[in-house]
């Protein structure tokens, strides 16, 4: 009977030693989905659109691609939907690679969180440090470069009109689908997303923009930009026009003088496009690139003890020097809420995602991003949830999110948002 | 006869074969393999080798010299489900909603002590032994990925991230002896303590560019923090002491009471750690014509690592303990004992690494690198409370040459609200289960026991900084844990 007893205690101490001391390994995922590919270094393309710009330093559209997993070419595999990405100001064709883009989108794919989709990063980035994405046949259209179909069937006869002509080419999509092309940017970028959406509709699914200049003067026509340019003359000093720094080490200064080249730049002769200012007597020259545009806010002109008056600023404030000056009233024709108002049902068949900060945004893109959300919710019937969606964010204890700062964490949400909204067609 | 031996061997060679086994609890408890058959409760018992902790009072009625030791095995099978975001909300680079399992580890803790019966004081037993009084011994891999955070590029992690391995072992001399005529014994332990700590973590670091007028635009989530892998690899010397009373006022009843003292040991070492900077390749390449390796922001969007070594002094304070035991001879062969015991965990608060003599630092005039970042102390502050925990046991003398042994205890957590982490684990109020059996063969006794000890899940809910230096010292997340502990001992007497 002991034997037994001593046995049977063996036999459960081994099976609990056995069970207590097993391995039970690692349950993380080691993340073996395919990864895409993206080109080494960036590409450019010259587009007929730019080409006449005499403010363009260079008349290309410089972009970097990411091609997921499973990408074929045309006739080698089923085409694939287009999202294009644009870049801030400052931010270089690397943006969006460097906030972990690639990875991401890898993870993202690989998962099933979203749809396989080529990646067009777009570089707003020029010798003034943006493009701000305008119209101007001076200051570059890129709205028509970026957001125009010439000729998309013509891929070997070149050169491509526009971008969206050589993109149609150069990957395999469905050219004439609005539903398989979407765009989105933020702060700079987000301007021209919105912009290209609202004046083509037709090519685009959805849009989304974050913290972005899309309201130039604001719900209350009195904020937006308008704060900044007293800004800009308060760092400047209102009598020392000297002090501008043209160069990137002031970002406000830089950022409104490359608005003004995108915006309101100076007619040099070549064309009359109804962007351009015909003044030739008050135009800014930077003395850096050369290049003459309008500054949206008054300058006297004259060697007076104020070079810079206060209440002159005020765009709205109907003096005739600022209408002779005429930088704000280029700068509003530009303003998206003004071509919304000419074209009303512009965005009736396209979703859109805005995103902005609750915190103190620095140069206030994250207050004109929410006064369109309301134009678009009070004017033009967008319907949260049904064809507008709204992320409101902010950081925490010293870490505001003001500007791109989290653009790391929207970055899954945009993805996600737009990889909902592409679909074959609209019919 | 013979079939007990091969037993008792068999058992022995299985569980040696096991090739690791791992300990833990901060207060060791794999002392003694009757004491821990008994649950622990041993105070009012203490006629083992290991009444040199439970209580050294106990020596005064052993009656012959002795040889005895216990090998311990421990697997403390833990698991984390992280949840860790930044503020609440922002992807941190842990593997969230992941269980992951402590690293499989099993070791074995040999420990043990002779005991003489001396002609001193008329007669009194001196013991020698060799005790590990504190430990905490776990550690965690494939918690944190950069695969999981975008914007660091591929890099590589210590295989073991969260480690902690802490040993506190006594070098005991004991000295008890009766008095009132064998009704009271008094005893007292007096030590020398090494403490071994090797405790790895990954830190997030505030970045210290984020103070910089000019470069503060630049610090883009994630990179408003900065990954910091750090270990401490040291060791000190102590002193401390533990005094025992045992008192029979009856043939069936012992009384036993105990006292240890706290004790700091001020430990040193070395300090290894690896800062993963940002990797930016953009911003590097748009301010090519400023950004170079001799610029100091230029290092802090380079992805690079920055390997450094220092010298670290830090103090480990051990707490008091304060215990009480009853035993009961109910019959002729039922021993039935019960004790309290109160650990002063509060004393100890955590840890204060202090660092000195340190090497891979870059350009003396890389301001924010060296002095901000690099050249940082470390805090791992706890706010634990004091514990009180109940043990109760039994012995059954089967045979004449059997005893059955089973226990039972409770041990409250010092844990707080929302403390927990991966480098202590004790995740709330603890049940534990025992049992065990002892054969004597002729002068020699041999002993197995095996002990369960039940931990309830624990929820850690929100981020905290009980010192406000911008370091979270808690891991969100959900913690699970079980223990599983089999000691083996024998005994010569002589």
């Amino acid at each position: 009977m002991m034997k037994k007893y001593l046995l049977g205690g063996m036999v459960l101490l081994a099976a609990v030693v056995i069970y207590s001391c097993s391995d039970r390994g690692s349950n993380v995922d080691p993340l073996t989905y395919d990864t895409g590919l993206v080109l080494d270094t960036y590409t450019q393309h010259a587009v007929s659109y730019l080409a006449d710009a005499p403010l363009v330093t260079n008349a290309t559209i410089k972009y970097q691609v990411y091609l997921p997993a499973g990408y074929k070419d045309y006739g080698l595999g089923e085409p694939m939907p287009v999202l294009y990405l644009l870049t801030p100001f400052r931010g270089r064709v690397q943006y969006y690679f460097n906030h972990g883009l690639t990875e991401l989108a890898d993870r993202m794919i690989g998962t099933g969180e979203i749809r396989p989709m080529v990646l067009f990063v777009i570089s707003g980035y020029n010798d003034y440090g943006g493009c701000f994405f305008g119209s101007s046949r001076v200051g570059g259209d890129y709205v028509n470069a970026l957001g125009n179909i010439v000729d998309p069937e013509d891929c070997l006869a070149g050169p491509f009109a526009t971008f969206l002509d050589y993109a149609n080419c150069l990957i395999n999509t469905i050219p004439d689908s609005v539903g398989y092309r979407a765009i989105t940017g933020i702060g700079m970028g987000g301007y021209g997303a919105m912009r290209i959406a609202v004046e083509f509709p037709e090519h685009f699914s959805a849009v989304s923009a974050v913290s972005a200049p899309l309201d130039f003067d604001g719900a209350d026509n009195a904020s937006g930009f308008l704060p900044l340019f007293q800004d800009f003359m308060n760092d400047v000093g209102r009598d020392n026009y000297s002090a501008i720094q043209f160069d990137f080490n002031n970002v406000l200064q830089s950022m409104l003088l490359a608005a003004s080249v995108a915006y309101s730049p100076h007619d040099t002769g070549i064309v009359d496009d109804g962007f351009v200012i015909t003044d030739e007597t008050s135009y800014f020259n930077d003395n850096l690139y050369d290049a003459a545009y309008h500054l949206p806010f008054y300058r006297n002109g004259q060697q007076t003890d104020t070079l810079y008056d206060t209440v002159t600023v005020d765009p709205l404030d109907v003096d005739t020097t600022i209408v002779a000056n005429g930088g704000w009233v280029a700068w509003q024709e530009n303003n998206i809420p003004t071509i919304l108002e000419a074209n009303p049902t512009a965005l009736d068949e396209t979703a859109v995602l805005l995103a902005y900060t609750t915190d103190s945004d620095e140069y206030t893109f994250n207050e004109q991003t929410g006064d369109f959300h309301d134009l678009l919710v009070n004017t033009y019937g967008k319907v949260e949830g049904v064809d507008l969606q709204t992320i409101t964010f902010d950081g925490y204890s010293d870490y505001i999110a003001s500007g791109d700062r989290f653009i790391f964490d929207l970055l899954p949400e945009i993805l996600k948002f737009h990889s909902d909204n592409f679909y074959l067609s609209k019919d | 006869m013979g079939f007990i031996r091969y037993a008792a061997v068999l058992s022995l060679l299985l569980l040696l074969s096991v090739p690791t086994v791992f300990g833990g609890g901060f207060v060791y408890d794999g002392l003694g393999v009757k004491a821990r058959g008994m649950g622990g409760a041993f105070r009012a018992v203490a006629d083992d080798w290991s009444a040199a902790y439970y209580n050294p009072a106990g020596y005064g009625w052993i009656p012959d010299n002795m040889l005895a030791g216990n090998i311990d095995f421990f697997h403390n099978r833990y698991s984390v489900t992280p949840n860790v975001l930044w503020d609440n909300r922002f992807p941190s680079g842990y593997y969230n909603d992941i269980e992951h399992y402590n690293m499989h580890r099993i070791e074995n803790v040999p420990q043990g002590g002779i005991l003489f019966r001396l002609p001193v004081l008329e007669e009194t037993v001196f013991g020698l032994s060799i005790m590990q009084t504190f430990d905490q011994n776990l550690g965690w891999g494939d918690i944190f990925g950069f695969d999981r955070t975008e914007a660091y590029g591929v890099r590589t992690l210590p295989e073991s991230q969260f480690d902690n391995n802490l040993d506190v072992v006594a070098f005991q001399l004991t000295a008890a002896r009766t008095f009132s005529e064998d009704k009271l014994s008094i005893g007292i332990g007096l030590s020398v303590l090494r403490a071994d700590l090797r405790m790895g973590t990954l830190l997030m670091r505030r970045n210290p560019l984020r103070d910089d007028a000019e470069y503060s635009q630049y610090v883009d989530r994630p990179y408003e923090n900065i990954l910091e892998w750090t270990e401490n690899d040291g060791y000190g010397m102590g002193l401390g002491y533990r005094a025992g009373v045992m008192y029979k006022p009856d043939e069936k009843l012992t009384l036993g009471l105990t006292y240890s003292g706290s004790t700091s040991i001020d430990i040193d070492g070395n300090n290894a750690s690896i800062y993963y900077m940002p990797n930016n390749a953009t911003l590097i390449d748009q301010n090519a014509a400023t950004w170079v390796p001799t610029d100091e922001v230029y290092h802090f969007f380079a992805g690079e690592d920055l390997d450094i070594t220092a010298d670290f002094e830090t103090t480990l304070d051990l707490p008091s303990t304060i215990g009480g035991g009853i035993s009961y001879q109910a019959t002729e062969r039922l021993l039935l004992a019960v004790d309290a015991e109160m650990v002063m965990w509060s004393q100890f608060e955590g840890f204060e690494f202090t660092y000195s003599n340190y090497s891979g630092l870059m350009n003396s005039s890389f301001h924010y690198i060296n002095d901000s970042l690099v050249q940082q102390d470390y805090s791992y502050p706890v706010d634990w409370d004091n514990t009180f925990r109940v043990m109760v046991g039994a012995t059954y003398q089967a045979k004449s040459y059997m005893e059955l042994r089973a226990g039972f205890g409770y041990d409250q957590t010092p844990y707080g609200e929302n403390t927990g982490d991966l480098l202590f684990y004790d995740l709330g109020d603890k049940y534990y289960f025992s049992g065990g059996v002892g054969f004597d063969i002729g002068f020699w006794r041999v002993e197995v026991a095996g002990v369960y000890t039940h931990q309830p899940d624990l929820t850690v809910s929100d981020p905290m900084d009980i010192n406000n230096d911008g370091i979270t010292d808690n891991f969100v997340g959900t913690y699970t844990a079980d223990k599983f502990q089999t000691l083996l001992g024998f005994s010569y007497r002589f």
